[in-house]
């Protein structure tokens, strides 16, 4: 078991690409830590780099205290699962998962009760004695998963692990990997694009973007302050509704203008607005209060579409030619395409993106440190 | 009404090549078997001698010698064109640059024509003045009887083939390489294997595919090798490096026993079958997957119509 630190991590590909740039991280012992980002935003990379699987073009990754650039994979000790699975087609599953072990010397003893014990975890015992050619795709991840997970290495690494399972697999498995880590106490490196996953199992996330670090924080910390506009606009379902906006001044202070029609208070800004700034307003479509009649600090929309989940029922509402997207509870039928709507967008959970960094504008009473 | 008439269509499209396949192949296979049933003398009259031909050939010392080189042969050259090709294949795949190169380089010896390669051997180990002994002579080693000594001739003939066909195994090897799929070796290298594990657990396994089919490729077409011996060592000294098929042609066209010849090229038809029949249940056994029935099917008519062919050729 040990920490993981990255320091200032860049990798080039062909002396062109530059698929990860001065990425820094660190972590800790025992933590479930996810990288997040869309395809592309550079986080196999950074994975394959902390395996041994690629070479470090700038930059220092350690494990434990030991920079290991230099180190082979046999020497860092990680074990990794792989999105293609990376199954050894010639073994059956049972020898499979068993290699790690068997390269470690393990006792066949051990070795079979180990095993035996994850394959159980992972619901695999019926296939131990098949090839990996006669599974399912979800069988070989879970083999995938299983193999990384029978030795105690120092980190486990998986690379979107859960991307080939069903629904209800996925969900499953979510909880059998977080089970295991707590478990066998390992710490954990998990690479996903699916922000569920990340905000699920992990205890820290880094959000990736075009080899950028984002954010790294809590799932609450990226939840509630996301950093900036691509933070915000990336995690959470449905996306955070991100508008066009100005900061203007009225005679009751500055207020953020939409459409040119609604002003919402931003007293909370302080002096961290102007008058004239060109904003981005971001609102969680929970955030937004919906009523049929007129009340108190409403404005009037129309409803441009009504989609029913189920659980929750998403109505958009169309201002000129912004739509916000509005999230309620349960499956409400009391809504139509073309409807008028009064709406609310609740000041105190708004959020400012500065629109020209793209950079959230912090409010003056928040005592909290952005994260990172 | 329409499907039926456009699979006699498709028939009819078959039927040319189904044509040229029964005229040079099914038909000289059975003019082959019958052959090897009578006594003909070219010129004369074909009489039916039931299994003589056969016989003769069992009780014929000389061909049994000539079927010992050519198996000797086989095996020495394709498991050293195997080890070497195997070596080569794995060392290319790694280098970055030049592989295009090499490749084409690799296709030399199979460019060139059979007979040339003979010559250009022959020049090469002439035990006088050939530029072998001279530059084993730089290394103390003088005067190696590469034609002259029965032994030797024979390590003649598979040096040639080696020089000859290595670079055909490499080039199989090397295509499957190429098509390893990475994960498994990259994930065995997570796991903590050392490169000389997963090559053994996993990269070899992984291509025993192409392995079989250029071994067997190799291993049939080796069995029937005629020109090398034929320029190089002319089967010398004595019968010491004669071939198998040498041997029939000798027989069937220097001495014009025609059945006879025939019946020796049965024998050998038969016992590549046999060794074929082996390998086919080895390789079922070995991978369920793998799907290459249709090229193997091809040689074997291949080497079907090559044998008869030699028996009928005159």
């Amino acid at each position: 078991m040990a920490d993981v630190e990255f320091r200032n991590v860049c990798k080039i590909y062909d002396k062109k690409v530059h698929a990860v740039e001065d990425l820094s991280f660190v972590c800790h012992n025992g933590e479930f830590f996810a990288i997040l980002g869309p395809s592309g935003c550079g986080k196999t990379s950074s994975l394959r780099m902390l395996a041994g699987l690629e070479d470090i073009s700038k930059g220092e990754v350690l494990i434990g205290d030991k920079v290991v650039n230099k180190m082979t994979s046999r020497e860092r000790n990680v074990a990794m699962s792989f999105e293609n699975y990376g199954l050894y087609p010639d073994f059956t599953i049972f020898d499979n998962i068993a290699y790690p072990l068997r390269i470690h010397k393990t006792p066949e003893e051990t070795i079979k009760k180990k095993v035996l014990s994850i394959a159980k975890k992972l619901h695999l015992l019926s296939t131990l004695d098949l090839k990996p050619s006669a599974l399912s795709g979800g069988q070989k991840q879970r083999v995938s998963i299983a193999r990384a997970l029978v030795r105690n290495p120092d980190v486990t690494i998986m690379d979107e692990p859960l991307s080939h399972l069903d629904a209800r697999m996925r969900s499953n498995m979510r909880s059998v990997i977080k089970h295991l880590h707590d478990q066998l106490g390992l710490t954990t490196i998990y690479v996903t694009h699916d922000q569920i996953e990340a905000m699920t199992m992990a205890d820290k996330i880094l959000i990736m973007n075009e080899g950028h670090k984002q954010q790294i924080g809590t799932p609450d910390e990226v939840y509630y302050y996301p950093v900036n506009i691509f933070v915000a606009g990336f995690i959470g379902t449905p996306q955070m509704n991100l508008i066009e906006s100005s900061i203007r001044k009225n005679e009751d202070g500055l207020k953020a203008v939409i459409e040119n029609t609604i002003f919402i208070d931003v007293s909370k800004y302080g002096e961290n607005i102007y008058d004239g700034m060109n904003v981005s307003l971001g609102i969680r479509p929970k955030d937004i209060a919906i009523s049929h009649k007129f009340e108190q600090g409403f404005e009037k929309g129309k409803i441009y579409v009504v989609e029913t989940l189920g659980e929750s029922t998403i109505i958009s509402i169309q201002i000129g030619n912004t739509i916000l997207r509005v999230e309620k509870d349960g499956y409400l039928t009391d809504w139509d395409f073309d409807d008028e709507i009064f709406f609310q967008i609740i000041p105190e959970h708004i959020h400012l993106f500065d629109n020209n960094t793209g950079m959230r504008i912090i409010p003056e009473d928040e005592n909290k440190n952005d994260a990172n | 009404m329409d499907r039926k008439r456009t699979d006699k269509f498709k028939h009819i499209l078959v039927l040319p090549a189904l044509l040229i396949f029964v005229v040079i192949t099914i038909f000289p296979l059975i003019f082959n078997i019958v052959l090897s049933l009578c006594n003909w003398k070219l010129g004369g009259n074909i009489q039916f001698v039931g299994l003589d031909n056969y016989i003769y050939a069992f009780k014929n010392g000389t061909f049994w010698r000539t079927m010992l080189n050519t198996v000797i042969v086989t095996i020495v050259a394709v498991a050293v064109e195997y080890v070497v090709a195997m070596i080569l294949a794995y060392n290319i795949n790694k280098l970055i640059h030049g592989k295009k190169f090499i490749r084409i380089i690799m296709l030399l010896p199979m460019l060139m024509a059979p007979v040339v390669i003979g010559f250009m051997w022959k020049q090469m180990f002439n035990e006088l003045y050939g530029p072998l002994n001279h530059l084993l002579s730089l290394i103390g080693i003088s005067g190696i009887p590469w034609i002259s000594q029965s032994g030797w001739s024979l390590v003649a003939v598979i040096l040639v083939d080696i020089w000859e066909w290595t670079p055909f195994i490499t080039l199989i090897l090397l295509a499957g390489f190429q098509s390893l799929p990475k994960e498994p070796i990259e994930s065995a290298r997570v796991d903590g294997a050392g490169e000389g594990r997963i090559f053994f657990d996993l990269t070899f396994k992984m291509l025993l595919p192409s392995s079989i089919v250029a071994i067997t490729l190799r291993a049939i077409e080796t069995f029937k090798i005629f020109d090398t011996v034929y320029i190089v060592t002319a089967g010398g000294p004595g019968v010491s490096s004669m071939s198998a098929s040498m041997y029939a042609y000798q027989v069937g066209l220097r001495n014009f026993s025609l059945g006879k010849a025939a019946a020796l090229c049965v024998i050998m038809l038969i016992i590549v079958l046999g060794v074929f029949q082996i390998v086919t249940a080895f390789r079922k056994k070995s991978s369920k997957n793998y799907h290459k029935n249709d090229l193997i099917l091809e040689e074997e008519n291949f080497s079907v119509y090559n044998i008869s062919k030699e028996a009928e050729e005159g």
